[in-house]
């Protein structure tokens, strides 16, 4: 990328992460400039959400930096780098079960809002704004996964990030389901959010982002547009055996 | 602080024999965790009615204790199997906390059945070879500890081996490890389940009639081993079997060799195991040996 | 987004309260019935306290006697060795078991441990309280601590008739369930119970995890000590087996679990149900032998485990099935 007066908005650099004799995260540096959608793609066992997971804090890195807004969060807590700005969704979609959606949009509302009171209004309009508003009074146990996965995003939405890091939000959408999520985040980062966004469905990310990462065994292994980054032979080659549609530009 | 040599040797005698039959208890009670990833809080209640059954198999039958294993065994295992098919089954999904109370009420409805049928005399066997010892050097150690010793030590490896060994132990370990896969492979989860419940339980049938042999029995006794087995258990790892065997050791010598050390009265040496407790749960929660459940 | 039931419900609990308080005005109890309600309010207060921590923030301990006999240690020793007010020590024993609380905390939330791990981390703890105090002659050993007989009155938290008991202990249950109420509607219910449903989701959000469960262990400690002064004050003794055993404990923890995990009226409907059904067996059964009372303890906590898992508020729960999460 550029030089060193360019700082990214998200700037990981030689990070790395071994469990036991596993290595998951070797020696991998990106940058991500505000108001970007990287894709990260690989196969299973990439290291994918264990970096996100050291982007934000819920594992602590073995060695690396990683700078956010030109400051280090390098061993920070994840609630901590919550209320900088990183908001992160899980692979299995988080939630809290017993509490209903609005209760779990409140409830992230209030890490911003100062009164329980204007915590519930901004609630109520994210919900509206994510049309998840007919379902605010149920506990989302009872929801389907996309609609966790929504209501996640929903969440996040609350926290006002400046940069969200999606895990697998379209794993188990139906194809109808998929556009109108990509649409919304194309709306978001019209609005001002950053994403870097984990995926296995091709279609999303080649569609979507403006950049794409390519990991495998933990590494970097190709980094370009969509388009570049699918004709590379070494990427191809990982995928090889993987029931992997590409989508051609 | 009176120090001899003599005394610490004694002390480490009579904490590894002391030990390893706390490794003998934790081993059933370990097993239980790993396998069915449940805590059983009615463990002492199982041992406490195994040594209730050799006391009564030798003051009606005669029957030796260190005989009577073959007989109490098998009985605590059917009456594992019969808890766990009645009381544990249906509830392995709970939250845990429901699970510990419900083993806290199998726990205080045992303690309290033993203690309307037997009353709360302390209990002691006298067998004819109790006050015979042998010697170690110039130290006495009672033949009943010292033959409990042997046999515990000899039933905790051969269940080891035949965690390691068999199909079933095979089995067994694979239904812990993964339960998903497990099924895959065929493997009837339910039955190993059942099955290792009862072997926990069988486990206190050996431990039970060794302790009847120099320990006193009432139906309080439970509770004391059961909180040392649980030490034992974090500290080996929790379903981790050898884990279990050297924890008991150690645990054992601790506490005999803290007793020398600490002032007062020995009631204050299940201290030092409370605070060895601590420090594992907070260092090294998984054990010494061990991989951390759930 | 109150429905009819809620508003209902709670006009209906001020109801009940409102009549608790009346009661010695309208009935002249016996001094068995006043004591049997004293312990009823005395283990739903234990309850609620704890269901700050417990049923709330979902981090079960089953130590929480430690802080119990904190309290009850703290302000009778200081009413024999100096005269202190017992109010006084009341305040000081919470303190005390507040500071106990803040230490086993930060220890064990820093170091990450829940679930079993808390729960035995919270007993190794009472435990060794349990047996220091029953090893040290200068607080009464293992024989324990009376309480000196001072002149009746509400200043010297003693008197003659039960009744006052009553009115306090009722009044302190009030408060608890009152400021359990009051929190779960404010920012520290949410989170707490956030905690309780998901840690990880709630750390994503922003949650400082360990500051909350810090405080609500806190102030847990705090109140629950209250308890402990209470007791002393009302049977004139304490010893280490009844003020700080695991028995205790587990009790306290009983019947939050029984009556409705993590509402706030769970701990006194527990108290309320078990207690008396307890005590009727022991009229029943435990005159003649000893243990057969227990045992049907034993068999109705293994049935409701078996067929009420979430309490007796929990089946109530069931029927409204949908609706919100907020506990009662």
């Amino acid at each position: 990328m550029e030089g060193t007066d360019n700082v990214a908005f998200l700037e990981v650099q030689n990070l790395t992460k071994s469990f036991g004799g596993l290595t998951a995260v070797k020696d991998l540096s990106f940058s991500v400039d505000e108001g970007e959608i990287v894709g990260i793609i690989g196969p299973n066992g990439a290291g994918k959400t264990t970096t996100f997971n050291l982007i934000t804090g819920f594992t602590v890195p073995d060695k690396g930096s990683i700078f956010f807004r030109n400051q280090s969060i390098y061993g920070k807590y994840p609630e901590e780098i919550c209320a900088r700005g990183i908001f992160r969704t899980f692979q299995s979609a988080q939630s809290f079960p017993e509490l209903t959606v609005k209760e779990n949009v409140l409830i992230a509302s209030m890490l911003r809002q100062p009164s329980l009171r204007l915590a519930s209004k901004e609630a109520e309009e994210i919900l509206v704004k994510m049309e998840m508003a007919e379902k605010q009074g149920i506990k989302t146990k009872y929801l389907t996964i996309p609609e966790k996965k929504r209501l996640e995003l929903t969440k996040g939405l609350a926290t006002h990030p400046r940069i969200m890091l999606l895990d697998e939000v379209m794993a188990g959408l139906l194809p109808m389901e998929i556009d109108p999520s990509v649409q919304i985040i194309s709306q978001l980062r019209a609005g001002g959010i950053t994403f870097v966004i984990i995926e296995h469905v091709m279609k999303v990310i080649m569609s979507i982002s403006d950049r794409v990462l390519v990991l495998n065994y933990g590494e970097k292994i190709a980094e370009g547009t969509p388009k570049e980054v699918s004709n590379m032979p070494n990427v191809i080659e990982a995928y090889l055996g993987e029931d992997i549609a590409f989508a051609q530009d | 602080m009176i120090f001899s040599f003599d005394l610490l040797f004694q002390a480490i005698i009579y904490g590894l024999i002391v030990g390893s039959i706390y490794a003998l208890i934790s081993s059933g009670l370990t097993f239980i965790l790993g396998v069915l990833k449940i805590i059983n809080l009615a463990h002492g209640e199982f041992l406490m009615l195994a040594m209730y059954f050799a006391y009564y198999l030798f003051t009606g039958f005669k029957l030796d204790p260190f005989l009577s294993i073959f007989l109490v065994t098998p009985l605590l295992f059917f009456f594992g199997a019969f808890i766990f098919y009645l009381f544990i089954k249906p509830i392995l999904k709970s939250p845990v906390i429901n699970q510990v109370l419900l083993t806290i009420g199998i726990s205080i409805f045992l303690q309290n059945l033993a203690l309307y049928l037997f009353t709360p005399d302390f209990r002691t066997l006298d067998l004819s070879y109790s006050q015979k010892t042998i010697s170690m050097g110039k130290l006495p150690i009672g033949v009943p500890q010292f033959i409990a010793f042997i046999v515990s030590i000899s039933i905790t490896l051969s269940f080891y081996w035949f965690l390691k060994s068999t199909d079933l132990g095979r089995s067994i370990r694979a239904a812990a490890q993964n339960r998903e896969a497990a099924i895959l492979f065929g493997i009837n989860v339910d039955r190993i389940y059942l099955i290792s419940f009862s072997i926990g339980a069988a486990c206190l049938g050996v431990a039970g009639p060794l302790l009847a042999t120099f320990h006193y029995v009432t139906p309080t006794v439970g509770l004391n081993f059961l909180m040392t087995a649980f030490v034992v258990v974090i500290l080996g790892g929790m379903g981790n079997f050898l884990g279990a065997f050297f924890g008991g050791l150690i645990i054992g010598l601790t506490e005999s060799i803290g007793a020398i050390f600490i002032p007062g009265p020995g009631s204050l040496s299940p201290i030092v195991t409370f605070i060895f407790l601590i420090v594992i749960l907070l260092y090294k929660p998984e054990g010494l040996f061990g991989r951390r459940l759930r | 987004m109150r429905t009819w039931i809620e508003s209902k419900a709670s006009l209906f609990v001020l109801g009940i309260f409102a009549f608790l308080f009346l009661i010695p005005h309208m009935f002249t109890l016996s001094s068995y019935i006043l004591h049997i309600l004293i312990m009823i309010f005395y283990f739903s207060y234990l309850s609620s306290c704890w269901n700050l921590l417990g049923g709330i923030a979902g981090q079960h301990s089953m130590g929480h006697s430690a802080f119990v006999g904190l309290g009850a240690y703290t302000s009778t020793f200081l009413l024999l060795k100096v005269g202190l007010n017992p109010w006084i020590g009341m305040l000081l024993g919470g303190v005390v078991a507040a500071l106990a609380g803040l230490f086993i905390g930060y220890l064990s939330f820093n170091y990450r441990l829940r679930g079993l791990y808390f729960l035995l981390i919270t007993i190794a703890f009472a435990e060794i309280l349990h047996i220091l105090f029953s090893n040290i002659r200068s607080l009464g050993g293992a024989s324990g601590l009376v309480v000196p007989l001072k002149e009746e009155g509400l200043i010297n938290f003693q008197f003659s008739s039960k009744v006052p008991y009553y009115y306090i202990i009722l009044a302190m249950l009030s408060f608890i369930i009152l400021f359990s109420y009051l929190i779960s509607r404010r920012r520290l219910g949410y989170y707490l119970v956030a905690i309780r449903e998901n840690e990880e989701a709630a750390r994503a959000v922003g949650i400082w995890v360990i500051n909350y469960k810090l405080l609500a262990t806190t102030i847990s400690a705090f109140l629950s000590a209250f308890g402990g002064t209470f007791y002393a004050q009302y049977t004139y003794f304490i010893d280490p087996s009844t003020a700080l055993g695991i028995g205790l404990s587990v009790e306290i923890l009983i019947y939050p679990i029984v009556g409705g995990v993590g509402t706030v009226l769970g701990p006194f409907i527990g108290a309320s149900v078990l207690y008396p059904l307890a005590e009727l067996s022991r009229i029943i059964l435990g005159a003649k032998t000893t243990g057969a009372h227990l045992m049907v303890y034993g068999a109705i906590l293994i049935v409701i485990m078996m067929f009420a898992p979430r309490g007796v508020l929990g089946l109530f729960d069931d029927i409204f099935l949908m609706r919100g999460g907020r506990y009662r």
